[in-house]
């Protein structure tokens, strides 16, 4: 059964009136699409991207400006994205208006908001893997274990088991690139 | 032209750990080139596939808050997703710096701006200005009479005075404090013990350090506790490795503070707890550490948590096996 959608508006008026709570959902959301953007490569903390989003979503929604839900994570879709890219064209000395192609896969990234339907066959096509394949995949993935947690349960060492993920991974790349564009 | 750089680096290995510094070429260039970005695309929306769920917010916020009161073992799954999720972690991170009052003032209407009282016109037009004027332009010709009036001595008596000199001990009483003052601004908080060793005793405050901690033995160091903490008046006990402290504990509770081995000056960011333990083993007490270069983990214990006895706190990362320092000290009646 799926969750009932975020009313984020609510969120918001939480927030507005200091709950964690309703923080840690809109946390998680900016986070979502920061990982999406791959921000993480470029520095390991965005406190203070995620607290200017999280600011200018409850002063435009306290203007009035956004009234639903849907518009207000579109929005903050929209301005996690430009505030990233703006940081990381300065980070890579850009000049101004240059374009770069990580802007076009980023839009793409982020406008497959729902997550593309040929990547819910990914468990399957796992499910097809040569069998220890399979289990590394599932104690990383599945199980969120760490490597060196992973390669303890599975016997095997570290490096055998660094290999055989790559493997795994590579197959089911290759698997998605005959599907994706 | 077509670049094959996404194709010839192990790009699992590196889009799983792109921040670190072997992947900074590719880091850099990847944003630049069609076919990498094209690829590292890619590779992102398989591993989020394929990538465990996230904790749910209200996890983290008691992972965060209480993880005391967790269950044990969602408390170590937390730990153990923390431990490899960056989001999370920033997530964490930011939960820990949350300020209520930042969110409330980000829509509070915008006071009109002040008037500057001192532009140069409104100085110029102020009727104190005018006097200041005049007294100018008129004290070339009241002075002699001033002068006469209130004679030499009194002349003397409205000279500034310089301070007496202070006796020696106590001008390099007052130049080492000055000094710790200072290194402790620079340090952004409270010295280390260390500092503090070398530091004079400071003025009373609510936290007298001999009223908490002293000696247990002559092998035995006695701690100091330090000035309260700057958002109540809790006083802080700093524990180091070496010493065995003994203290007595005031009935608002204590801060205790570790600072990390030397060998690793940074708490790793959202990873590392404080913990204490009585002897026996039987009772725990844990506070996330959130690192920053040179800080000092911090853990704010109760008064009735700590019943006479010995305890130990120690800095672990991750799991419980490892710790990156212990330190020992004991509660006397």
């Amino acid at each position: 059964m799926s969750e009932p959608p975020t009313d984020w508006m609510d969120v918001v008026a939480r927030l507005g009136g200091g709950d964690r709570l309703a923080y840690a959902q809109l946390g998680r959301l900016i986070t979502a699409y920061l990982t999406k953007l791959r921000a993480y490569d470029f520095r390991e903390e965005w406190d203070d991207l995620r607290q200017e989003v999280a600011l200018a979503v409850v002063a435009n929604v306290r203007a009035g400006r956004l009234r639903d839900s849907k518009a207000l994570a579109a929005y903050v879709r929209v301005i996690t994205r430009n505030k990233f890219i703006d940081r990381l064209k300065q980070h890579l000395r850009c000049r101004p208006g240059e374009r770069l192609p990580w802007d076009d896969e980023t839009a793409r990234a982020m406008a497959a908001d729902e997550a593309d339907p040929r990547l819910h066959d990914l468990w399957r096509a796992v499910g097809e893997l040569p069998e220890e394949e399979q289990r590394v995949i599932d104690e990383v993935y599945r199980q969120g274990k760490t490597y060196e947690q992973a390669s303890a349960s599975v016997g095997l060492p570290l490096g055998t088991m660094k290999r055989r993920l790559r493997t795994a991974l590579m197959a089911l790349r290759l698997r998605l690139g005959g599907e994706v564009e | 032209m077509t670049c094959r750089k996404a194709f010839d680096l192990d790009l699992v290995a590196c889009l799983l750990d792109a921040a670190r510094p072997e992947w900074s070429e590719f880091r850099e260039h990847y944003p630049r080139c069609p076919e990498c970005a094209a690829e590292v695309r890619t590779w992102t929306e398989l591993q989020s596939t394929l990538a465990p769920p996230h904790p749910g917010p209200e996890d983290l916020i008691r992972f965060e808050a209480r993880a005391n009161d967790m269950d044990p073992e969602a408390r170590k799954a937390v730990a153990a997703h923390i431990a490899t999720c960056r989001s999370c972690r920033d997530e964490l991170r930011a939960l820990h710096a949350f300020d209520p009052r930042t969110v409330a003032a980000a829509s509070a209407p915008v006071a009109p701006r002040p008037r500057r009282w001192w532009s140069p016109v409104r100085l110029v037009l102020h009727p104190a200005f005018a006097y200041g004027v005049a007294l100018a332009l008129a004290f070339p010709l009241l002075a002699p009479r001033l002068r006469r009036l209130v004679g030499p001595e009194s002349g003397s008596a409205i000279a500034v005075r310089s301070a007496p000199p202070l006796p020696e001990h106590a001008a390099k009483r007052k130049e080492s404090a000055d000094r710790v003052d200072a290194r402790r601004m620079m340090a952004g908080g409270p010295a280390d013990a260390a500092l503090d060793a070398a530091a004079p005793p400071p003025a009373p405050a609510p936290a007298e350090p001999n009223a908490l901690a002293r000696s247990a033995a002559p092998a035995q160091i006695e701690a100091r506790a330090d000035r309260a903490a700057a958002n109540d008046q809790s006083p802080v006990v700093v524990l180091t490795p070496d010493r065995e402290v003994v203290l007595h504990v005031p009935p608002g509770g204590l801060v205790l503070r570790l600072a990390p081995p030397r060998s690793q000056p940074a708490l790793p960011a959202g990873l590392a707890w404080l913990r204490l333990r009585d002897a026996a083993g039987r009772r725990e007490l844990r506070e996330q550490q959130f690192g920053s270069p040179g800080s000092n983990a911090e853990i704010r214990v109760p008064a009735g948590w700590l019943a006479p006895g010995a305890y130990s706190a120690d800095l672990v990362v991750g799991d419980d096996s490892r710790p990156l320092t212990v330190a020992r000290f004991r509660v006397e009646p």
